[in-house]
């Protein structure tokens, strides 16, 4: 097996690969996902030129490609780079610390936790409920649900497959609660189920606020807590040796992801495959170290979701399809061969 | 060179140890250990010797690892109590226990593409702040560390590539970077070939004389154990029957009944005694060795 591994890493070179690359790609991604960004601001039902876009980000007026920029399409477009890095570094978090390829916000039943919470508040306390609670509830039926799912999976650190399946029985268990909720709410069921369907549209100034106090803090969390991910990655007892409390740092980073889970889903809705595919992506892409898995999951994620937006909103204009949709189509044919390996 | 032959000694009384209180580094008082309160281990007393090299040896599944780990301070005995100056073990906080001991587990994980350079780095974290760069102490840890273990022009070789011997060798200046007084390792020559092994115990031996680490390890080769043992501690079934310097325990005639082999001991002069197993006792096979003699 050892023989194999040395023989198979000197074939591809990959010892002596240089340190820099996945850097240069996270730069590369993140320069393409600011690109592709300011690309989607020229499209949409009024088409804007890009030297009138660079016009009116420096300096708005009152005209009609200004208020669009400004009040429809720029938010848009930050809570898409946001929440695209939110989501894929939750599943890298996940992924990391239950060393389980499948473990994803939305594999472990975070995401459908976290809805069926926002929904079953709105619904039995319509009055008091606004969308800055969100995150908090959508932290607390994170939260739960995680917990249940990591239950039902066992002691320890599982078998991939078992995590997937107790995330995926959680996530049936909560989606068909959050059905059962809907039936019984009264004019409020548009919103929610709007919501629910995921995606960015109409979303503005104001959900960008709910989300950024959630995600950008918790980004920045992520980069400080590197080193204690890196020793989790040795395994439990050599971390702990090396002096990391290992119990302490999982449950901190788990809460760490689901705070980033919360933050998005509260303004996005649930939004899936992005968590789980986009680590996988970046370890494709040559990432290996925690830091550098981390920043290239971060841009990755940011380059995806405000890819899957534009698509979203432009494929079948006027009309926007469900972000979800697309993710999925991207993410799906991941999924499946992550599994096909598993299996090998 | 003249061999002089032993005989092996029947099987004779258990050996009990009292050792002085002032020179131990770890002990352990009448502590039960297991896991899910199966015990493993029952009502049992050792002391490391500060400084010296102490070797654990005993059949698969006798305690030597459920001892280490408790040594270690990663399992709380369910009786008694595991002392490190003056403090149980599990009421030390991580941090500060790292600096005090390190404890290298038996077979662990190769790390996803690290460099030895950047695994030995791993063996500061409890010396560092969260975010803060290395500092010029924490360098000078890292390159002792890899000096002592002969691994500085290794440095940026992956720990993929390297060979098993290297990649245990890295592990121990993971421990060493430490700079924890302890050391205890679990098995550290398993899967290596007799050369590296031999490598490893010889480190293991400079470290605890030059540095005055004190070093426990567990070992399957009992010679391995009677060569590089200043104190040596044989454990069956969970049960404590011999600890204390390797001579004594050649002339008991313990080892060839808690292993159950027929055995022989050979004299090199200059050398301590070596253990040659001829049979087991369980199938009573004649010694093709000694059939002749």
């Amino acid at each position: 097996m050892s023989n194999f591994q040395t023989l198979s890493a000197n074939r591809c070179g990959a010892a002596r690969r240089p340190k820099a690359a996945p850097y240069l790609f996270a730069a590369g991604t993140a320069a393409a996902a600011l690109a592709v960004g300011l690309f989607g601001l020229g499209i949409g039902a009024q088409p804007i030129p890009f030297s009138e876009i660079i016009r009116v980000i420096w300096l708005p007026d009152d005209s009609v490609s200004s208020i669009i920029l400004w009040e429809l399409r720029l938010p848009r477009m930050i809570i898409a780079l946001l929440a695209g890095a939110g989501l894929a570094v939750a599943g890298y978090l996940l992924q990391s610390i239950t060393r389980n390829p499948l473990a994803s916000p939305s594999l472990t039943g975070v995401t459908s936790g976290a809805a069926m919470f926002v929904v079953l508040a709105f619904v039995c306390l319509p009055h008091m409920i606004t969308p800055f609670y969100y995150p908090f509830l959508a932290l607390l039926g994170g939260t739960a649900a995680a917990s249940i799912t990591l239950f039902l999976s066992g002691p320890g650190l599982s078998s991939p497959l078992r995590l997937a399946l107790a995330g995926v029985s959680v996530s049936f268990l909560a989606a068909s609660v959050t059905t059962l909720t809907l039936l019984s709410a009264g004019p409020q069921t548009g919103t929610l189920l709007f919501w629910l369907s995921g995606g960015l549209q109409g979303r503005s100034w104001t959900q960008l606020a709910i989300m950024l106090p959630w995600v950008v803090p918790g980004l920045a969390c992520v980069f400080v807590c590197l080193r204690p991910l890196t020793l989790l990655s040795l395994g439990d007892e050599v971390a702990q040796a090396m002096g990391a409390n290992v119990r302490l740092w999982r449950t901190l980073l788990a809460l760490l992801a689901i705070c980033l889970s919360a933050g998005v889903v509260s303004v996005a809705g649930p939004i899936a495959f992005v968590g789980l595919c986009v680590p996988h992506m970046a370890r494709m892409l040559g990432a290996r170290t925690t830091g550098t898995a981390a920043t290239l999951s971060l841009t990755l994620g940011a380059l995806l979701l405000v890819s899957a937006d534009l698509f979203a909103r432009t494929l079948a204009a006027p009309r926007e399809l469900p972000i979800g949709m697309i993710t999925a189509l991207i993410g799906g044919p991941i999924f499946l061969a992550i599994i096909y390996r598993q299996k090998a | 060179m003249t061999l002089t032959m032993l005989s092996s000694l029947p099987e004779t009384t258990v050996f009990s140890s009292v050792t002085p209180k002032d020179n131990t580094a770890i002990s352990l008082n009448n502590v039960t250990l297991g896991y899910n309160s199966q015990p493993v281990v029952q009502d049992l007393s050792l002391s490391l010797q500060q400084g010296k090299v102490n070797i654990l040896i005993g059949p698969n599944g006798c305690g030597k690892s459920t001892l280490l780990r408790a040594m270690a301070g990663l399992l709380k005995p369910a009786r008694g109590s595991a002392v490190l100056q003056g403090k149980e073990l599990h009421s030390w906080q991580r941090r500060t226990l790292a600096r005090a001991l390190s404890f290298l587990p038996q077979a662990p994980e190769v790390p996803e593409n690290m460099t030895i350079g950047q695994l030995v780095e791993q063996g500061r974290f409890a010396h560092r702040g969260l975010i803060s760069a290395l500092t010029g102490e924490d360098r000078d840890a890292v390159s002792w560390a890899l000096e002592q273990t002969g691994l500085l022009e290794y440095r940026d070789r992956s720990m993929r590539t390297v060979s098993g011997g290297e990649r245990q060798r890295a592990w121990i200046a993971t421990a060493l970077a430490q700079q924890a007084s302890i050391l205890l390792l679990d098995e550290p020559t398993t899967y290596l070939d007799l050369g590296h092994q031999l490598e490893v115990l010889e480190l293991l031996q400079e470290l605890s004389m030059t540095q005055g680490l004190t070093i426990a390890l567990s070992l399957h080769e009992i010679n391995h154990a009677l060569m590089f043992a200043d104190s040596l501690t044989l454990l069956a079934k969970g049960k404590l029957l011999y600890s204390g310097p390797p001579q004594e325990l050649v002339t008991s005639g313990l080892i060839e009944s808690v292993f159950a082999i027929q055995g022989h001991y050979l004299n090199i002069p200059g050398h301590g005694p070596l253990h040659i197993a001829t049979g087991s006792q369980r199938r009573k096979r004649p010694s093709p060795l000694f059939r002749t003699a």
